[in-house]
């Protein structure tokens, strides 16, 4: 499941990837950009810093920045990061497992078995895709951008 | 239908599995040619030694050549009658590696004209000692001074070994004791406490040795011991690729508490993790690669790569009698000290500098060596021409995807492979059977693929 979590780091991974080479992006930026919360976008990209996606750095003219080229990074391993095993419904997942209540046997329940395929396929496209190609489909993802794509056309 | 030949240097394991991949395929009329110094089919590192006690460190379940016939060897033990005279009830038993390598000659037996087969492999014992690629084939160059031809080569030379020899500051963990005159009363000093470190003392165990030795390593880890395991399944949507190494091992940790939590054992997630670990390495860029081999490695290694138990009851004999040392510290220097004797610099952990004396210091510090440092190996002689390159860690060659070797240029050769641990910079995991049998089955199709292609013709006739 994509969470608001997973959906605003990935966002804000996406702005990275379009930042200049060696120029620090801060969260306030980004937080403005997206209108998201700096407190919750701060909450992220600590995490995304722990896991070694992002470079931080404090202070005056500090940021953050992609640790490697977004080329290099798989929008399934960043939302790995952020929303835990990728997963169409909790149950769906072999790590981090969740019962459902109302499950008696989770080895023969159908949905949960068709659901553990769904998320094979879910791994399948976003290990395939990297931010850089994501960064080069804007509208996709960027509403900002989406919303003025829309006022073009209309 | 595809004819042509296709030259292997190296006949251990590697070469050997690749041999019968190839040699076995379907409406295949492939020729195949291993070039190896030694005279024993198999004999690499791994499975050259005589000593009974030398066990597979691999359950004998899991030691098929055939990814898709995983039970091949199983029944190979049971058919040749080699398992009767063991204690070998199921798959969960652990058998002689001079044993296995019984199975690595019967393998390829079917080819062999020496063993009765159709003669399409050639065993030719002799060292290799440079590749040329042509526009239409390869070239290998042999020591005595003969080129064998073929459509397309492999490296399948493993391990780079430590320099031996009256030269060498070490003697090789890799010999037996008698080979290295090793007297039932000398004290020997063991740098290494992994399963090389291992087989040294079950050798000398089993040859009545009573001095004592010390081992010695870094962090003084010994491997874990195997245990039956249930493997879990993980799938890739459970994995964090990608991620900082630090991440990924807090991760391990947290997954093996949760499997504890569900009555489970610590190598159930690690042997899940068999199918991915190619996938993880890949995933980590260059500094958690190196992180991992500078923090993390040991860790990984003692986990997963377990002894067998027979091997831990030796050890603990060992230990219990007062033989065995094993220690966490650093060996600073060895100079000739008194007697013929070798006089060690030692500072073990939180202790003071001292001297010791021991009879024999002995390298087992395992398999983690720059393959091009010997210039005047095939594989130093190679990258020297620019044919192949190491990668920036020098853990071994630069391959692609397909195991083709990339030159000093980038450019992936059209028809030079390498094959089994001289990869494991790509790969990592590609020094235990269940990994380097799913590599040779894919290069083996790769390589009658590229043999079968047709000729390009506006390519240049160079001899590169």
């Amino acid at each position: 499941m994509l969470t608001m979590k997973g959906k605003y780091g990935l966002k804000a991974m996406v702005h990275l990837a379009g930042a200049p080479d060696g120029r620090l992006t801060l969260s306030e930026e980004i937080a403005r950009s997206h209108s998201i919360s700096k407190k919750f976008l701060d909450a992220i990209l600590g995490e995304l810093r722990n896991a070694g996606f992002v470079h931080a750095r404090k202070g005056r003219g500090g940021g953050y920045a992609l640790s490697r080229a977004a080329s290099d990074i798989r929008v399934g391993h960043v939302l790995r990061v952020l929303d835990g095993p990728l997963a169409p419904i909790p149950c769906a997942s072999r790590t981090a497992y969740r019962r459902c209540d109302d499950c008696r046997d989770e080895e023969a329940c159908a949905v949960r078995l068709v659901m553990l395929e769904v998320r094979n396929a879910i791994s399948a496209v976003l290990d395939n895709r990297t931010l850089a190609e994501l960064a080069a489909m804007p509208g996709l993802l960027d509403e900002d951008s989406r919303s003025r794509e829309l006022a073009l056309n209309a | 239908m595809s004819a042509g030949r296709v030259v292997i240097v190296g006949g251990g394991a590697s070469g050997i599995i690749l041999a019968a991949r190839l040699l076995g395929r379907p409406d295949s009329r492939l020729k195949v040619a291993i070039v190896e110094p030694r005279e024993a089919i198999g004999a690499g590192v791994a499975y050259s030694t005589d000593e009974p006690a030398h066990l597979l460190n691999t359950r004998a379940g899991s030691m098929s050549a055939y990814p898709e016939d995983p039970d091949h060897f199983w029944r190979w033990l049971l058919q040749s009658g080699a398992a009767a005279d063991l204690d070998c009830s199921d798959p969960f038993c652990f058998v002689s590696r001079r044993l296995y390598r019984r199975y690595l000659a019967d393998l390829v037996a079917p080819w062999l004209a020496e063993l009765g087969g159709d003669g399409r492999l050639q065993w030719i014992q002799a060292s290799a000692v440079d590749v040329s690629q042509t526009a239409t084939g390869v070239a290998v160059a042999l020591d005595d001074g003969r080129t064998e031809i073929g459509r397309a080569a492999v490296l399948a030379t493993g391990h780079a070994v430590p320099a031996s020899g009256a030269g060498a500051p070490y003697a090789s963990a890799w010999s037996s004791p008698a080979a290295l005159g090793i007297e039932p009363a000398d004290d020997v000093l063991v740098l290494g406490t992994g399963l090389s470190m291992i087989d040294t003392v079950v050798a000398l165990s089993r040859a009545k040795h009573r001095g004592r030795i010390l081992a010695l390593s870094r962090h003084g880890l010994l491997p874990q011991v195997h245990r039956r395991s249930h493997p879990l399944k993980l799938d890739a949507a459970d994995i964090p690729f990608g991620t900082q190494t630090s991440f990924l091992l807090h991760w391990l940790r947290d997954t093996v508490r949760w499997a504890a939590s569900e009555g489970r054992d610590w190598r159930d997630v690690v042997d899940a993790l068999r199918p991915h670990t190619q996938t993880l390495w890949q995933a980590l860029p260059l500094s958690a690669k190196s992180r991992f081999i500078r923090h993390a490695r040991t860790y990984w290694e003692v986990h997963r790569h377990r002894m067998p138990p027979e091997a831990e009851q030796s050890i603990r004999a060992a230990v219990a009698t007062g033989r065995l040392a094993i220690r966490a510290g650093r060996l600073l220097g060895v100079e000739a000290g008194e007697d013929g004797q070798k006089a060690a610099r030692i500072r073990l952990r939180g202790g003071a500098e001292e001297v010791r004396g021991f009879h024999h210091v002995l390298d087992g510090t395992g398999i983690l060596r720059d393959p091009a440092a010997d210039t005047s190996s095939l594989v130093g002689r190679l990258v020297s021409r620019g044919l192949a390159r190491t990668d920036p860690l020098r853990l071994g060659l630069d391959v692609d995807g397909t195991c083709a070797l990339v030159g000093a240029d980038g450019q992936a050769s059209p028809r030079i492979f390498a094959v089994g641990p001289l990869t494991k910079a790509r790969f990592w995991e590609i020094t235990a059977i269940p990994d380097i049998r799913v590599q040779c089955a894919s290069l083996a199709q790769t390589v009658a693929a590229r043999i079968a292609a047709p000729e390009p013709t506006r390519e240049v006739a160079a001899v590169v």
